[in-house]
């Protein structure tokens, strides 16, 4: 039988990939985007006050765009340092709101909403695409990570997904490699395998739905 | 040199945490029996099979990984009687694991099989292969497909996911990772192998499975 990860040698395997990893993990250098991230017992911390105070956790109702970017560039809750372990325990009506990684900008936020708003539209993939990505709920991010766990893309499928890295603008689904990277990812299975997506478009949702902030912070690829 | 050395660490690291637990969701009742316990041990590979160059490490076996439950197979309604585990086999940018698994009835390891093929096995492995990923350094999968084996046993099966993985120098390598499954009867082995850099040779593999063919039918 397959060594599942109860089992001991499958966890070995794990090991032996790290080998083959190990000589580019010792060379990571910490993103300085971690630094105003929030951590792991500040996220489990926020979610509780997220829950009992529904009205701060949202936008003010019918709020211009100017006033949703004011009130979600204070927001810390989509922070890159959340684990995929960390998103299971959330409540999935919480949000996670504000950027991930760098200062959000007004001039990007101001094009992209009425971008994916259009786009959305256009494609009818207002359940797979967040209208805003500064300002998303667990729920929304959990359906698109557990496409992970069922679609296995072919060959020529996979090459449509890394051929996408290309033209996004991060060269990747998400600036670093955290659980927006695994959602957008579960996403583009979901586009390719279901939808016939091509890269290009992939890349297009991808660069739409940049929830990194307006800095210059690259994935490092 | 130095990055030999960084291996070993992180490689002593992957493997000394916590062993996984035996009554996990979905794990097989585990009945193991002395003789299902021997007859998984006989089917381990050992140093000299793997020719030159090949060495023991010296870290426990246990460890613990996560793989997504939905990616997992149900197994609770078998049983297990028998298994074992072998060392990891190392050598420069490889490594091998393997573990065998004894069913109590032929029946029941056909269905442990037929659960674990694609695409539930090529997605745990892609998902193990990118849970080694970092923040600032990414690991992807950028391919997968099937390994082609004469048909040495009852069963045989072989999948290789290919990522890439990316450096914060900008350079990018190239990770392997094959799994092979034989199955005779009411046992299945499985032999894990990652590389770096250059995959297995297809001939080195063919003749792993030789073997272990050979001690599959044996027993």
């Amino acid at each position: 039988m397959f060594v599942w990860p109860r089992r001991p040698s499958f966890l070995q395997l794990v090991g032996l990939v790290t080998v083959g990893t190990a000589l580019l993990t010792v060379a990571f250098v910490q993103p300085a985007r971690a630094a105003r991230s929030m951590s792991m017992s500040m996220m489990s911390a926020a979610a509780p006050m997220s829950m009992a105070s529904g009205a701060r956790s949202m936008p003010p109702a019918g709020a211009s765009l100017r006033a949703r970017f004011d009130y979600l560039s204070k927001q810390t809750t989509n922070s890159c340092m959340i684990t995929q372990a960390a998103l299971v325990s959330m409540p999935a009506s919480m949000r996670l709101q504000g950027a991930c990684c760098s200062a959000m900008g007004y001039a990007d936020y101001s094009r992209q909403i009425p971008a994916l708003a259009l786009f959305n539209h256009a494609h009818g993939t207002g359940n797979l695409v967040p209208s805003d990505p500064y300002n998303w709920s667990v729920a929304f991010v959990r359906k698109l990570t557990a496409f992970n766990d069922t679609i296995l893309l072919t060959n020529a499928q996979q090459k449509i997904y890394t051929t996408a890295f290309r033209y996004a603008a991060d060269k990747a689904p998400c600036c670093c490699h955290c659980y927006r990277w695994e959602a957008f990812e579960g996403q583009a299975k979901e586009l390719i395998a279901r939808r016939r997506y091509t890269a290009h478009e992939i890349a297009t949702v991808w660069n739409l739905e940049n929830g990194c902030g307006s800095g210059k912070m690259g994935p490092g690829m | 040199m130095k990055n030999r050395t960084l291996c070993s660490l992180l490689l002593a690291l992957a493997v000394a945490a916590p062993a996984a637990a035996t009554g996990a969701p979905g794990a097989p009742h585990l009945r193991h029996s002395k003789a299902d316990t021997s007859l998984a041990t006989s089917t381990l590979l050992n140093k000299s099979t793997l020719g030159s160059g090949w060495v023991v490490a010296s870290h426990s076996t246990s460890g613990q990984v996560v793989c997504d439950n939905a990616a997992t197979p149900n197994e609770s309604d078998l049983t297990e009687t028998g298994g074992a585990s072998g060392p990891l086999f190392t050598r420069p940018e490889q490594a091998i694991a393997q573990s065998t698994h004894v069913f109590a009835t032929s029946a029941q390891a056909a269905t442990a099989w037929a659960r674990m093929m694609p695409p539930k096995l090529v997605i745990c492995m892609e998902q193990e292969v990118e849970n080694l990923s970092a923040m600032s350094a990414p690991v992807y999968v950028t391919a997968w497909y099937r390994l082609r084996f004469a048909p040495l046993a009852t069963r045989v099966a072989g999948y290789r996911v290919v990522a890439r993985a990316t450096t914060t120098k900008k350079t990018k390598e190239t990770v392997y990772l094959d799994v092979l499954l034989l199955g005779h009867d009411r046992t299945m082995t499985t032999l894990i192998l990652s590389a770096l850099k250059a995959p297995f040779s297809n001939g080195f593999e063919q003749g792993l499975a030789r073997t272990l063919a050979a001690q599959l039918n044996k027993g």
